[in-house]
């Protein structure tokens, strides 16, 4: 009968039934799939999701939105099979406003479709999307949070949203900030309490977003990068600490050797018996402050006793050059490992704790590790005023229905047919969720939240309390996204 | 573009460019991995070195650029990537300083050394209804003094004719990669 309402609604061609498809949509990256979605829509306007909400509220069924699906944290997996899951990535409308310095966007854009637009106009998002922006959505993104490109100067992906437009349980539109007033434009964020924030890394918990007023900033034309080497960890985080409170670089990261050994085989041969590099990216409107700001990073990238020496900066150029191409190479490692990613979200001075604890995780875990072939990556990146700390778990598996639609054609040739490997994926599983568990003993949080993290058992009481109160304001019959943010 | 702001006038060049049915995200990651043997005057060539020397052609050619002393003298996301190096018309096996960034290409200043860029720019361009890419693979090449300008000037109908070839080789293999059809 809802089938039925559905295509009445948005379109036969737009409700899916298929098994496989219904799969497909329904899991994502991490291995540890919930339920399948019994019907899938992919809705191809604001109204006709606002539409879609509606009928299945008046039918008491669940529905969960869905982003470009690249996530790993079971935030659009259905925790109950009745579910109708809503696909996104058929809204796909950019408003570029350069003169009020804001673009609207429908929630399926891509943050790489978000960039080509708006850069056609010599203008860009202060953030421009995360490394796996070829397929991560607006939408969804603002839903989980994220951060890397230009994050060092302007923060995360909330950081730089004006307003938002959601549809809610009864098919009525809120929009958030100026773009609430009667006669207004998303122009701020803020007019009285400040609703936008409600709705951002919500992981769709509220209700469902339909379309975002982003910042604009100028096209920056001049860029440059520098980047170090250091024998450990603490060196390189030592300079990335004192860089990233001067807020003068877009991005800062720190990589490790093992993801040395990967970008040698593009090309980077400079990084052989490189321990640990930290690498800046610069941006301005001509080379003179760029480069002012590269001499400052110099400085302390080879300041006297703290071991660093300075190396090609063609690394995090080239990862510029390309920016959304990063999430494809982590789909399937080259012999065939599935990568997952924990993260924690630190102060500056809880970073060298939180490496230190994984590294002893690690270590008290070495024998299982070894005998089922399990590796670990780090990644550190900042974001304006914090730190991400972000490990990848790998392990050898079957790859799963996203990664064999998305991987590169040569990773699912190869690699497409590989069964399961349930004894490697209960080790690796299970270790991202100790290195989850360490992290937030140590008061580290989490973009992301979806329905993995441990959100929940990590509030105080009153906090998660006034949580759950105002998902009951929005959604009193828990049919949004039920299980995300443990509510 | 990058490459017009660090090339001065006097530098020579040439810019070729194929338009590919695709979103300009495929390209640059395409680009990347094009192997020697995929540009046919590069496989003449192998066929002559490679029993002297087994490792040639094993790796990208994009990637023997950065082995070879290119490096990364800016980007624009998803629509340029601009290369550098410093090398010598003469004395081709005499060690060659590396510059590593764009400040230090124009700082460079020993006489005898020609210094050369390579562009691959991308712009996105719609025909006969279909979204795709205008790929360029732009080169420009300078002298540090005029010496070594003089001895560009008379290399260059060669080494204009010999780019061209290859620029074009490798727009065709980008073009057969992204385009299995074509």
């Amino acid at each position: 009968m809802i089938t039925d309402a559905l295509r009445a609604a948005i379109g036969a061609a737009n409700v899916i039934e298929d098994a496989a498809e219904r799969e497909y949509y329904s899991w994502d990256l991490s291995q540890e799939p919930l339920q399948v979605a019994e019907i899938v829509v992919r809705p191809g306007s604001a109204e006709e999701l606002a539409a879609v909400v509606r009928i299945a509220h008046e039918q008491g069924i669940p529905v969960v939105p869905r982003g470009g699906g690249i996530s790993y944290t079971q935030g659009f997996e259905p925790s109950v099979a009745e579910t109708v899951l809503i696909d996104t990535t058929r809204l796909k409308t950019i408003e570029i406003n350069a003169e009020d310095s804001v673009v609207i966007a429908d929630a399926g854009v891509t943050w790489e479709e978000l960039y080509l637009a708006t850069s056609a106009e010599g203008v860009r998002t202060p953030y421009f999307g995360p490394l796996s922006g070829r397929f991560a959505t607006v939408g969804g993104t603002l839903s989980q949070n994220s951060l890397f490109y230009g994050s060092g100067l302007y923060g995360t992906s909330a950081d730089i949203t004006t307003g938002l437009e959601v549809a809610g349980v009864d098919g009525k539109v809120l929009r958030t900030g100026s773009w609430a007033h009667r006669n207004g434009s998303p122009f701020s964020r803020y007019y009285g309490p400040d609703l936008t924030s409600l709705f951002l890394g919500d992981t769709g918990a509220l209700g469902v977003k339909t379309r975002a007023a982003l910042k604009l900033i100028p096209l920056p034309m001049a860029n440059q990068a520098v980047s170090f080497a250091y024998d450990t960890f603490e060196q390189a985080y030592a300079a990335l600490h004192e860089a990233a409170k001067l807020e003068i670089a877009a991005e800062l990261f720190i990589f490790d050797p093992a993801n040395h050994a990967i970008y040698r085989k593009l090309g980077f041969s400079f990084l052989e018996g490189v321990e640990w590099s930290l690498h800046f990216t610069v941006e301005g409107i001509d080379d003179a402050i760029v480069d002012a700001s590269v001499d400052i990073l110099r400085g302390i990238g080879t300041r006297p006793g703290g071991g660093g020496r300075e190396i090609d900066p063609s690394l995090p150029l080239a990862m510029r050059a390309d920016p959304f191409g990063g999430g494809l190479r982590g789909f399937v490692g080259s012999e065939g490992h599935v990568r997952l990613p924990v993260h924690g979200v630190f102060p500056f001075s809880k970073v060298p704790a939180a490496q230190r604890g994984v590294v002893d995780l690690i270590a008290r875990n070495q024998d299982v590790i070894d005998r089922l072939d399990l590796r670990i990556t780090f990644l550190t990146a900042i974001t304006r005023g914090y730190c991400v700390f972000e490990p990848v778990v790998w392990w050898p598996d079957s790859i799963g229905p996203y990664r064999a639609r998305h991987a590169p054609e040569d990773a699912v040739a190869r690699f497409g047919s590989v069964p399961p490997n349930l004894e490697a994926r209960a080790a690796g599983t299970g270790l991202r969720r100790e290195i989850a568990l360490l992290m937030s003993s140590l008061g580290g949080t989490h973009l992301q939240v979806g329905k993995w993290y441990p959100y929940r058992d990590s509030l105080e009481p009153a906090t998660y309390e006034t949580v759950a109160a105002v998902k009951h304001a929005f959604d009193p019959r828990r049919l949004v996204n039920p299980g995300s943010l443990g509510l | 573009m990058l490459l017009e702001q660090i090339a001065p006038d006097t530098a020579l060049g040439r810019a070729d460019s194929r338009w590919l049915p695709v979103p300009p995200g495929s390209v640059f990651a395409e680009l990347q991995k094009i192997m020697p043997d995929e540009i046919p005057m590069v496989k003449l060539g192998l066929r002559v070195a490679k029993p002297l020397m087994p490792f040639v052609g094993d790796k990208p050619l994009y990637a023997q650029m950065l082995d070879a002393g290119f490096a990364v003298m800016g980007v624009m996301p998803l629509r340029e990537v601009l290369l550098g190096r410093v090398g010598k018309l003469t004395g081709v096996f005499a060690p060659e300083p590396r510059v590593r960034d764009k400040r230090a290409l124009n700082e460079y200043a020993v006489p005898g050394h020609v210094k050369t860029v390579l562009a691959f720019q991308l712009a996105q361009e719609e025909r006969d209804g279909v979204k795709g890419t205008l790929v360029t693979f732009a080169v420009r090449i300078w002298g540090v003094d005029a010496k070594a300008q003089r001895l560009i000037k008379l290399a260059w109908p060669v080494g204009n004719a010999f780019g061209g070839k290859f620029a074009s080789a490798w727009l065709v293999a980008l073009d057969r990669r992204l385009s299995p059809t074509s």
